[in-house]
């Protein structure tokens, strides 16, 4: 499967493992509306993309993603820096971002929804609830959520 | 009563007169108390030995001992106290607060009490006691906190000597000071006066007054048939008829004369007196030339007011009158004056020397400069010299260097008047030590200017030597305490042997000591504490070799060489002594059960230094050293055992810890870190189904549906895992849970899975119990769902739930009637993956009771179940705490 990073987005998943975000793509096809998905595989390539660096230099000004879905192991900038960062730049401090976290420790909710998340969810083992989970997530931030007014300029 | 207890210790046996202060009482006590509470085997034993004896000593012991609780009620009086007041201990116990103390004197006392109840002492308390029969007698007292084992006060201790008769010695010498100076100012009076007779009566009288402590003095002069008064002091003088009177009495006879009840003395006619209330006197002839001029007369409103030594007294003063009137009333030529009063001195000097040559005490004068210019018999012979040997030197050359300081301070108070006395130290002529209780006097010119002193000695050189015995015996019995001390105190043998050695050398004199350990497996030698002069000296290693083979033999026995440069055979161990210019030497062996470790060495730069009481006091100390380092060394030994286990249990602990986190850790990662790869099996397979469901060879389908209900049965186990984990890491959130609402609430949950069967609950009253709810739902919905999957097979399902109570806590017992199990597997139930049923009867991943076990465990109650086969299941589960109440009642 062909992994994609197009200038705009609907949703930028951040996950480093191949499988995980091809059944993760899989699931969001589910959606009727299928969502345009754009997939980072590290902390590194999302905060390019999002802050409009290194080979993302072009995209300085260009619309967000509407929501990123971020898995908190990654290789090189892991989840949290990712979170900080994001959270840090004036232009990107209010995109929706969800955290996909196989844990659900105390420690670790806390510290997510301290560096700014919007949702935390832990994803089920099984196939069919994983889709149903994700398939919730993507109605309902496109199409229930209303996004932060700054971004509605940007897009 | 409290036992008072000492040691075996033939010193203190009262054979020697035991004068044991307040101090050294308090000791022996303390030591006894301490044994008491705290006493290892062998002072028991000694405790046992030591009874009987010490019971004596209190018994024989001269001193009264008392003793009071903080609430001053009397716990403790030995016979000696009774016999001093008279008083049965019954009566003293029935008796206020010190009653047994004079009026006069317990104010004084009793000031001083706050001071003794914050742990002060007293000492040297004089004060006057009554007895029971009214006598008065002096004491001098001594009081001391009693403490316990742990050094809180629990009361005082007092002991009462009786110095009456000291009291009374002194006051006679006071009293002999006092004449021996009014014969002075007599004298003086005499010399400077000349023909002013009244200036020398008033003197006399003045004198014979204080001397003889009366009421009132007089003197008369006959004339006529009367006794006219001419002088006198204090009471009133009537004029009295010769014929009539004792003075008349004295004037016929030329005899001194004494009445000592007026009232009913036929010889006197008494209503003179009667009106100035005179009750007894003391009369006197005053002569001149043979002939009765008048008389000197003394008078006091008691009867029996005065003693043989008043009456000495009146004679002497009146025999220096009498020259002194006799020269007012005649007109001489100044030449005959001067001869007669020459004459009349030499007389009341010679009057006077009769007094002082025949005295028990010692006595001395000396002029302002402090040369003796007389001494009496007495005291020539109480310093070892001639008579005249002592005469113009300085007093100073004859007392002891140790006394100088106090001497002189002496000196120059009594110049201010004060009449105290001091135990001083002189020099005998041999160079033998005397001890003397010193009162000194001034002699005091007509200008007040003082131009003399006159000196009374007591010899107790007795007493001082026992005082000594006694100091030295505390010493030793100090010292024996400390050891026991150091027993009780966890110390090293090196800090054992200098608290030994630091007492031992305060009582033997020597210049260089040691403590020598043996270890003989080792054969080795160690010094480990030792003082060279005052400097302690660095452990050293002592070489076997310096022992020889008899001298291996010889251990064990005390040795004392009196002169090393004169001994036939130095034994190698001594050899370091004799290089550092020891010349005698004593060693002492250290016994422990008939075993040497080692020995004591003392050694003195003077030959021949130690004596019989110095190797006494060595070895006495030497035995209860020995236990003391022996019980170091296996405290010691035993310390050493105690850290390596210490070490090794803190190692396996250590371990423990590791590969519990290790565990952790490992659950951690299987319940999160699994959980992407179990999904992506399941997942893919469920893609492979379908997207190419249709078009998959049986066979391949057949394996992708087992693909993916692998991956559902690992979801389920992990999630369970995950649980697991996370009730072991996470903290009890208790509340008080009605299980009511919470049962009801979870079999409604079940509800969708019930529908298709025939299900009856029966559920009966629960109760209220403090768990935390999250947790205890689980539990409970696990049992629950237990007993739906076991009874799947009955027609209809009966679940009961009821309240139990077991060890005091609450739960609920479930009972189905499903197909239950054999009571041999109830062991394996609650254990991680252990299932009692295959799976094609029954699904599940053997986590579910083990979980229950978990979370029960977790808040500190008990869970178990009871079953046959086909014959239904009862779990039962407390949580760990008592109902708060039964619902329905107020809560």
């Amino acid at each position: 499967m062909k992994i994609e990073l197009p200038d705009e987005v609907d949703i930028l998943l951040v996950d480093g493992n191949p499988p995980e975000v091809e059944l993760t793509l899989r699931a969001l096809t589910g959606l009727g509306d299928v969502p345009r998905v754009g997939v980072a595989r590290d902390g590194e390539e999302a905060l390019d993309y999002l802050l409009g660096r290194g080979r993302f230099r072009h995209r300085q000004g260009a619309p967000l993603p509407r929501l990123i879905l971020l898995e908190l192991k990654l290789p090189r900038v892991d989840g949290p820096e990712v979170l900080r960062a994001v959270r840090s730049s004036h232009r990107t401090s209010t995109v929706p971002i969800v955290v996909l976290t196989s844990s659900t420790e105390p420690r670790v909710l806390a510290q997510c929804y301290q560096l700014g998340a919007n949702s935390c969810v832990q994803k089920p083992i099984e196939f069919q609830p994983f889709c149903d989970t994700l398939q919730a997530l993507g109605r309902y931030w496109l199409g229930i959520n209303q996004p932060p007014p700054t971004m509605v300029q940007a897009v | 009563m409290f036992a008072l207890l000492i040691g075996p210790f033939p010193w203190l046996t009262p054979s020697v007169t035991v004068t044991v202060g307040a101090g050294l009482l308090v000791l022996l006590l303390t030591i006894a108390l301490t044994s008491q509470f705290r006493a290892r085997r062998r002072a028991r034993r000694a405790m046992v030995e030591a009874q009987g004896q010490l019971q004596t000593i209190t018994a024989r012991m001269r001193e009264g001992v008392i003793a009071y609780d903080l609430d001053h009620r009397l716990t403790f009086a030995n016979p000696a106290f009774e016999r001093l007041t008279g008083f049965a201990l019954d009566d003293l116990r029935d008796q206020e607060f010190l009653q047994y103390v004079h009026p006069d004197d317990r104010p004084a006392l009793v000031a001083e009490w706050d001071r003794l109840a914050t742990g002060g002492d007293l000492r040297d308390q004089e004060y006057r006691i009554v007895t029971r029969t009214g006598v008065t007698r002096w004491s001098s007292s001594e009081w001391r906190p009693l403490r316990d084992d742990r050094g809180r006060q629990i009361g005082f201790l007092g002991t009462e000597f009786d110095i009456t008769e000291r009291k009374l010695a002194e006051e006679s010498l006071r009293q002999d000071a006092e004449l021996f100076q009014a014969v002075i100012e007599v004298q003086q009076a005499v010399a400077g006066a000349g023909l002013d007779s009244a200036a020398v009566m008033q003197v006399i009288v003045d004198r014979s007054q204080r001397l003889t402590g009366a009421s009132g003095a007089v003197i008369e002069s006959i004339e006529g048939a009367n006794l006219v008064p001419q002088v006198h002091v204090g009471l009133d003088a009537p004029q009295l008829k010769l014929s009539e009177s004792l003075s008349g009495l004295c004037v016929r006879t030329g005899e001194l004369q004494r009445s000592n009840d007026v009232g009913s003395d036929p010889r006197i006619e008494h209503t003179a007196y009667q009106a100035i209330g005179v009750r007894s006197l003391l009369v006197v002839p005053l002569k001149h030339e043979q002939q009765i001029v008048g008389v000197l007369k003394v008078v006091s409103t008691r009867p029996n007011a005065f003693t043989d030594r008043d009456a000495q007294a009146l004679k002497l003063l009146g025999g220096l009158m009498g020259a002194a009137l006799g020269h007012a009333g005649a007109f001489e030529a100044r030449q005959a004056r001067l001869e007669e009063r020459t004459r009349a001195m030499q007389d009341s000097e010679q009057r006077f020397k009769q007094l002082v040559d025949v005295a028990q005490e010692g006595i001395w004068v000396a002029d302002d400069q402090g040369i003796i210019t007389y001494v009496n018999p007495r005291m020539a012979d109480l310093l070892g010299y001639q008579n005249g040997a002592l005469l113009g030197h300085p007093v100073f050359d004859f007392i002891d260097d140790g006394s100088r300081t106090n001497a002189i301070r002496a000196l120059v108070r009594s110049s201010h008047g004060g009449g105290d006395s001091h135990d001083l130290r002189f020099r005998r002529k041999d160079g033998s030590e005397l001890w003397g209780l010193v009162s000194a006097t001034p002699i005091l010119g007509r200008d007040g200017a003082r131009v003399g002193i006159v000196g009374m000695v007591t010899d107790i050189t007795e007493r001082k030597h026992a005082e000594e015995r006694l100091r030295r015996s505390a010493e030793r019995l100090a010292a024996l305490h400390d050891m026991d001390q150091a027993i009780l105190a966890a110390r090293s043998p090196a800090e054992i042997g200098r608290a030994a050695l630091g007492r031992l050398r305060r009582m033997v004199p020597c210049q260089r000591c040691s403590l020598v350990i043996f270890d003989l497996q080792r054969q080795e030698a160690q010094m480990i504490a030792g003082y060279a002069n005052e400097r302690p000296l660095a452990a050293t290693p002592v070489p076997m070799g310096q022992l020889s083979a008899g001298e291996l033999q010889r251990r064990g026995s005390v040795r004392y060489i009196e002169d090393v440069t004169r001994a036939e055979e130095v034994p190698g161990i001594f050899r370091p002594l004799v290089e550092d210019g020891m010349r005698s030497v004593l060693s002492v062996p250290l016994i422990v059960d008939g075993e040497t470790i080692g020995e004591i060495e003392l050694a003195s730069v003077t030959p021949a230094t130690f004596d019989a009481e110095h190797r006494e006091i060595a070895q006495e100390i030497a035995a209860p050293l020995a236990i003391a380092i022996q019980h170091a060394r296996l405290r010691d030994e035993l310390g050493h055992q105690t850290a390596e286990l210490e070490r090794r249990m803190a190692e396996r602990g250590a371990a423990l810890r590791a590969a519990n986190a290790e565990l952790e850790t490992l659950l951690y990662s299987i319940s999160h870190d699994l959980r992407a790869p179990a999904r992506h099996l399941g997942g893919f397979a469920q893609l492979l189904l379908d997207d190419c469901g249709p078009a998959l060879d049986p066979t391949i389908r057949h394996y992708a549906e087992r693909i993916r209900e692998g991956s559902t049965r690992m979801a389920s186990l992990m999630d369970d895992l995950a649980l697991l984990a996370r009730i072991g890491r996470q903290d009890l959130l208790r509340r008080e849970v009605d299980l009511n609402t919470l049962v009801e609430d979870v079999v409604s949950q079940f509800q969708p899975q019930t529908d298709s069967r025939r299900v009856e609950w029966h559920i009966e009253d629960l109760p209220v119990v403090e768990c935390d709810p999250a947790l205890a739902r689980i539990a409970i919905a696990n049992l629950l769902s237990n007993a739906l999957k076991f009874t799947r097979t009955r027609e209809s399902a009966e679940i009961r739930i009821r309240p139990i109570e077991t060890d005091g806590q609450s739960g609920i017992a479930i009972e189905d009637n499903g197909v239950g199990f054999k009571m041999a597997y109830a062991g394996k139930l609650f254990g991680l993956f252990q299932r009692l049923h295959r799976s094609d009867e029954f699904e599940g991943n053997g986590a579910g009771l083990a979980l229950v076990q978990r979370i029960v465990h977790k808040h500190g109650g008990r869970v178990w179940a009871e079953s046959e086969p086909d014959s239904g299941a009862r779990f039962s589960l407390t949580f760990g705490r008592p109902a708060e109440r039964r619902p329905g009642e107020p809560g």
